[in-house]
């Protein structure tokens, strides 16, 4: 979270996540070279090369596209989406540098343009195992360079999260190219079952995962409340933990209804920042602090503390008898709202 | 993420499920035989390639009858090109890796004393 804009606000959390990947990376690729020069020594720097870097690129995209639903499952992994965007970034550059060296390799010594010949040298549209499978890699490298380009909190600030979210879904566009990339490419000749199998259990443990994922929302969506300017009843005040949340859908979208200190606010669930879902975040110092990023609002106004200017909308919340009830009104993003007080001697 | 993007994610991957596996066992179901062990013999020995990875290959010679020449060396025919494998130097099994080059693959036994070739296998990939 930042009032201004930094290439890289780097904490302690950031630097392990960082060196983690930056050492499993190392380790991996010379992993990757001393076992392949073991098994053939023949083999040719350009080669080795372009298949370290395209089954690392691989892994990582799995690594990248199955953080965002076992968070969403399993909050025990909301740490890993704290900096996914570096992994993403890494992900890319592998990638990239894969798709160089394949073109330097395949098509620089022609009398063509290399990209042009990308294009141009395998015209078998009509054959499934000699298609040119070569075009999958190169536009899934070119969604994956614009996601790494508009990564920066920059684009999401003036593009807005909805269009960057949006943008940055097309990273499910480029997998399925990258599958038809690999099936369509090297599996086409691979004697080997090695590479099939693990491709075929990377995608299967990435669908299940994201359906899982769509199923647990797609249930909380459909069991939404349809209430609009009356209360209603949400849970017991001693249903939600202190300094928690209670997630209740009214309508199309989200409500967390927050305890803390012997009240209770609600405001949206949506974070301003990525959508985050501030519900299943905590109370950290007064704040409500969404799990994904660590944007900050305050509960009883939606406001982000100064100098950030980050606003959320405000609901109407009350408790009678140790129950909770909420507005789903909404009241405009920032407007301060008074917190409902627990009476804590008739709730314990 | 809020309820439209959420919409989206839920449509795409019951999509991605139906049509990722699909293209999956399509791409594997229509993939060109590939011949991962292949042998020729006759009456005085018998070749084998065994594949190793893609492009490497395994020469397995099987010299079935006691030799006649004292010097019998084998080199790979490729492109016009000959690579010297090895030495045959009695009954028995010899093993020699290969690299994978063109469609074909020929072998050549040589007499290096009575410089004469002593017989020429073409091993078809």
């Amino acid at each position: 979270m930042s009032a201004s804009y930094q290439a890289v606000i780097y904490n302690r959390q950031k630097k392990i996540y960082d060196t983690v990947i930056a050492g499993s990376i190392v380790v991996y690729l010379v992993s990757y070279f001393l076992v392949s020069l073991t098994i053939d020594p023949q083999v040719t720097q350009e080669t080795l090369i372009i298949r370290s870097t395209a089954t690392l690129a691989i892994l990582l995209l799995h690594i990248v596209l199955a953080i965002g639903p076992l968070a969403r499952l399993f909050p025990v992994f909301l740490p890993l989406l704290y900096n996914r965007r570096h992994l993403g970034v890494t992900m890319f550059f592998i990638a990239a540098v894969h798709g160089l060296f394949s073109i330097i390799q395949f098509h620089s010594l022609g009398n063509i343009n290399p990209l042009l010949s990308v294009f141009q040298s395998n015209t078998h549209y009509e054959s499934f195992s000699k298609f040119p499978f070569e075009i999958f890699g190169f536009v899934s490298l070119v969604i994956l360079f614009l996601m790494a380009i508009t990564s920066h909190d920059f684009w999401l600030h003036n593009l807005g999260a909805k269009v960057w979210k949006t943008l940055h879904m097309m990273v499910y566009l480029a997998y399925s190219l990258i599958i038809l990339h690999v099936m369509l490419g090297v599996i086409q000749s691979e004697t080997s079952p090695v590479l099939t199998i693990m491709l075929g259990v990377g995608m299967l443990s990435i669908i299940s995962l994201h359906i899982a994922a769509s199923q647990h929302e797609y249930k909380r969506d459909t069991s939404a409340v349809n209430v609009v300017n009356e209360f209603i009843k949400v849970c017991g005040v001693n249903d939600i933990p202190e300094d928690r949340a209670k997630v209740v859908s009214v309508g199309s979208e989200r409500i967390a209804i927050f305890r803390y200190s012997g009240k209770i606010s609600a405001i949206s669930n949506v974070c301003k920042h990525q959508h985050g879902p501030l519900g299943e975040g905590r109370i950290i110092e007064g704040c409500v602090t969404c799990p994904w990023h660590g944007y900050q609002y305050f509960p009883h106004n939606g406001t982000s503390p100064p100098p950030f200017s980050e606003k959320v909308a405000t609901y109407d919340v009350k408790v009678i008898q140790a129950e909770v009830w909420v507005n789903p009104t909404p009241y405009p993003e920032g407007m301060e709202r008074t917190p409902a007080v627990i009476n804590t001697l008739r709730v314990q | 993420m809020i309820k439209p993007l959420r919409n989206l994610h839920f449509i795409t991957w019951h999509l991605l499920a139906l049509v990722l596996p699909f293209v999956f066992v399509l791409s594997i179901a229509l993939r060109p035989e590939t011949v991962d062990k292949i042998s020729v013999s006759d009456e005085d020995l018998r070749a084998e390639i065994r594949l190793v990875t893609d492009s490497t290959s395994l020469l397995l010679i099987d010299v079935l009858k006691p030799l006649d020449v004292a010097s019998c060396v084998v080199y790979q025919v490729f492109d016009g090109k000959e690579v010297l494998l090895g030495k045959l130097s009695h009954q028995g099994q010899f093993s020699f890796s290969i690299t994978r080059k063109g469609e074909k693959v020929a072998l050549r036994l040589y007499d290096i004393i009575g410089r004469k070739t002593i017989k020429e296998l073409s091993i078809p990939y």
